[in-house]
């Protein structure tokens, strides 16, 4: 008897990284966006800016845009500070972190009123540390790394309780070594990337069980390249990400097999319209299409613009702020 | 017609369905071309809700015109109730295609705040939500806004309510599991409603003891969803500290005959890890607990295993339950618990992942590929545990085996090699050496 494995077969593997293609698709999906009013992808567009212009940035584009500065201004609300994905739209710590990205990257943070962000991101600090996604109470880890991303960018990471936010992240830790969205939840790969970033941005790697949570990691690496989130799951390019950032904080970035997920990477290129998908064949999209190309970059592609594993921008831009996110050896 | 009467009128019958059909099954959005048939494309039957699908983007954006026209009023609480009301159709069917719009759920929250739609009325619109989008955070997160606030108002005595609550979640959770594999923040969600509702019902024993047997018919019908083993190990970790459940260990240990010298649970338990003089509260939940883990390795994973070899996910779970009872034995017996989890580096060969890598390592011994000397895995001390505790000789026996036999089928790799893994993650991680 032999078992079903849940991966992919890569056929007609293109040998090639189609930039040009790839900054076409991004470039033309800017100019789709805004052509429809009240669109299905409406509210998550702070987000969805963020992924295709640090996207273009990996690939040597200057992204600076005043519109986009101008838009994300119109998106701060001035009451609670916070950044909405998009005009009208409640704000959300998701949001507020792209924002800050895109400003950031674009050395116009003074844009937007930057006190307020740090406002918002200090009301949604609770008690036990962990921070909530808005004012509705909703507890997450990923809130939590936006929470310190987007206060550290800013130079604020004084504003909270670290140390009640760094035991927060320490009680989602589980026996495998991995995190999950809350204590008691699943370890996945996206979750702990999100906990793994939290911890380097607040130098607090130590709590970390660094191989027994890098084993789990290269266990997500199928027999085609591809890399899965949780056991038995299907690969998907954005763990690419994932998991990749996850063990260059880590130090392990050694432990996985690089041509292999590099051909998975490559394999998930639509070689006609540009773009990369979650899986070959698949539909291509801006959030996909930046994790694959920043994938390839933590794997040394010297074509791509050097990333930071932990708030995934340039590295030129983490340097320029004197950020210094920790990193294990 | 225009298209926003045409979307007023399908807006309006959705929602005159959703409250006027308590026994309301599902929602789903039905794929058709442009529409050509002239007629309504809200479809209704068997107590099923559909919506054709060339409507949506009318419906949607009519929606969001209106809905955005009265945001910052509502948020602001300068709209009357008449007009608060005149919102929910707009957000039911706004959500209903899209519920991943945070802001329409908090509009709805403003409306449950403002006493327009109760709680209750919007657990079950929920429901239809998840019916069609069952993987969608918002919706739980919804929810649970919502239980909580049911709980905040219940009365002290209102055991029974928050038990006929936790059950509707189970039957919501049952349903979202069943139809999305691996359903992440769905289980989430039903270990939220544990934590929040479970601990407030008088019977959490009876609880905790059907879900773990609802738990195993599920894996054995869901056997590759991790997620479903995560909620196992999160269920034993609750009997780890329940000091009611006497005979708790029975049912468990009658099936252990075989593997276990099985006499009362207390002497079971002094056979197993040693005669201790804990309280026989102590020892109850000791016994509870390791029954329940020895029953999942020897019982469900074996039987599990005949059926759906070389599952990944079987493996992890046999991870978890190792390593609980190792940590039990330490605890038992007052010993530190120091798990050594270092990975020597040299293992990792160029353009090989370091599993493979260590299992090439492991076939050739102590030189690598190409015949360098790897350093020697440094010999410990056993400790109290590992040199003392039956159950400790008892689980390395059962291990070997196990993987012995897993390594026979040379027709199923996939097998051998989740196996030969399991092999070296006892190794690294626990110190456990088969070999």
């Amino acid at each position: 008897m032999a078992t079903l494995i849940k991966d992919v077969k890569l056929e007609n593997v293109p040998t090639e990284v189609l930039f040009d293609k790839h900054k076409e698709f991004l470039q033309s999906y800017e100019k789709d966006e805004n052509n429809y009013e009240y669109g299905m992808t409406d509210y998550l567009r702070i987000s969805g800016m963020y992924w295709g212009l640090t996207a273009l940035e990996l690939m040597s584009i200057n992204t600076k845009n005043q519109k986009v500065i101008d838009f994300i201004v119109k998106c701060q609300d001035p009451e609670s500070g916070g950044i909405s994905g998009c005009i009208d739209h409640d704000p959300h710590m998701l949001h507020t972190l792209s924002a800050v990205q895109i400003l950031v990257t674009m050395d116009e943070v003074n844009a937007i009123d930057v006190e307020g962000v740090v406002k918002y991101v200090v009301s949604n600090q609770q008690e036990d540390g962990s921070f909530t996604g808005d004012k509705w109470g909703e507890v997450d880890t990923r809130f939590s790394f936006t929470a310190v991303a987007t206060l550290a960018l800013l130079n604020r990471l004084d504003a909270i309780d670290v140390k009640k936010a760094v035991e927060f992240v320490q009680s989602c830790m589980n026996f495998d070594g991995g995190f999950g969205s809350r204590p008691l939840s699943e370890s996945h790969a996206g979750l702990i990337y999100c906990c793994l970033g939290f911890l380097s941005i607040t130098n607090s790697l130590h709590i970390v069980e660094q191989d027994t949570l890098a084993w789990w990691l290269c266990e997500r690496q199928l027999s085609s390249g591809g890399l899965n989130g949780r056991p038995e799951k299907l690969p998907d390019v954005c763990y690419s990400w994932w998991v990749l950032s996850s063990l260059s904080i880590l130090g392990r970035i050694h432990w996985i097999n690089h041509s292999a997920i590099q051909n998975y990477i490559k394999a998930c290129q639509d070689v006609e319209t540009g773009g990369f998908s979650d899986r070959p064949g698949n539909v291509t999209d801006p959030y996909h299409t930046l994790f694959g190309l920043a994938g390839l970059g933590l794997l040394g592609d010297e074509r791509i613009i050097k990333v930071n594993p932990t708030f995934c921008m340039p590295q030129a831009v983490i340097d320029k702020l004197g950020l210094k996110p920790q990193i294990l050896s | 017609m225009d298209d926003n009467s045409m979307s007023e009128r399908i807006l309006k019958k959705i929602e005159y369905i959703i409250n006027h059909d308590s026994d309301l099954q599902e929602f789903t959005i039905v794929p058709t071309e442009e529409n050509t048939s002239n007629k309504s494309p809200v479809l209704y039957m068997d107590h099923n809700l559909g919506l054709e699908s060339w409507c949506v983007k009318y419906v949607y954006r009519h929606a969001c015109a209106d809905l955005f026209e009265v945001r910052s009023k509502l948020a602001k609480r300068k709209l009357s109730y008449p007009n608060m009301e005149k919102l929910n159709y707009l957000l039911m069917g706004a959500l209903l295609i899209h519920p991943d719009v945070s802001t329409f759920w908090a509009m709805k929250r403003e409306l449950v705040q403002a006493d327009v739609i109760s709680a209750e009325q919007e657990l079950f619109f929920l429901k239809i939500v998840l019916s069609y989008k069952s993987k969608s955070n918002e919706a739980f997160s919804h929810r649970r806004w919502l239980l909580k606030r049911i709980l905040q108002k219940a009365h002290v005595n209102q055991a029974e309510r928050v038990n006929y609550l936790l059950h509707n979640e189970f039957l919501v959770t049952e349903m979202a599991a069943n139809k999305s594999p691996n359903n992440y923040h769905c289980w989430n969600h039903r270990i939220w409603c544990m934590e929040n509702l479970g601990s407030n019902c008088e019977n959490i024993e009876t609880i905790i003891q059907s879900e773990l047997q609802l738990n195993s018919k599920w894996l054995t019908e869901h056997v590759s969803e991790h997620t479903g083993y995560h909620y196992r190990q999160y269920l034993i970790k609750l009997v780890k500290h329940l000091p009611n459940m006497k005979d708790f260990s029975l049912q468990y240990l009658a099936s252990l005959t075989n593997v276990l010298k099985v006499k009362d649970p207390t002497s079971t338990l002094f056979n197993l890890l040693g005669i201790s003089n804990k309280s026989l509260d102590d020892l109850h939940m000791t016994i509870n607990v390791v029954s329940l883990l020895i029953y999942d390795l020897a019982v469900l994973l074996k039987n599990l295993n005949t059926f759906y070899e070389g599952h990944e996910s079987l493996w992890y779970h046999r991870r978890f339950v190792i390593r609980e009872l190792i940590k039990i034995m330490h605890e038992y017996s007052n010993t530190p618990f120091n798990v050594n989890n270092k990975v020597n580096d040299l293992y990792v060969k160029d353009e090989k992942n370091i599993i493979q890598s260590c299992l090439l390592s492991d076939n050739l011994s102590n030189s690598s590929e190409n015949g360098e000397k790897l350093p020697k895995q440094k010999k410990v001390m056993p400790n109290k545990v590992e040199s003392d505790v039956p159950l400790y000789f008892i689980l390395i026996d059962l291990e070997r085996d196990f993987v012995r036999k897993s390594c026979e089928n040379k027709r199923n790799l996939v097998q051998i090699e989740n196996a030969r893994r399991h092999e070296q993650w006892l190794r690294l991680f626990l110190g456990i050496n088969l070999v």
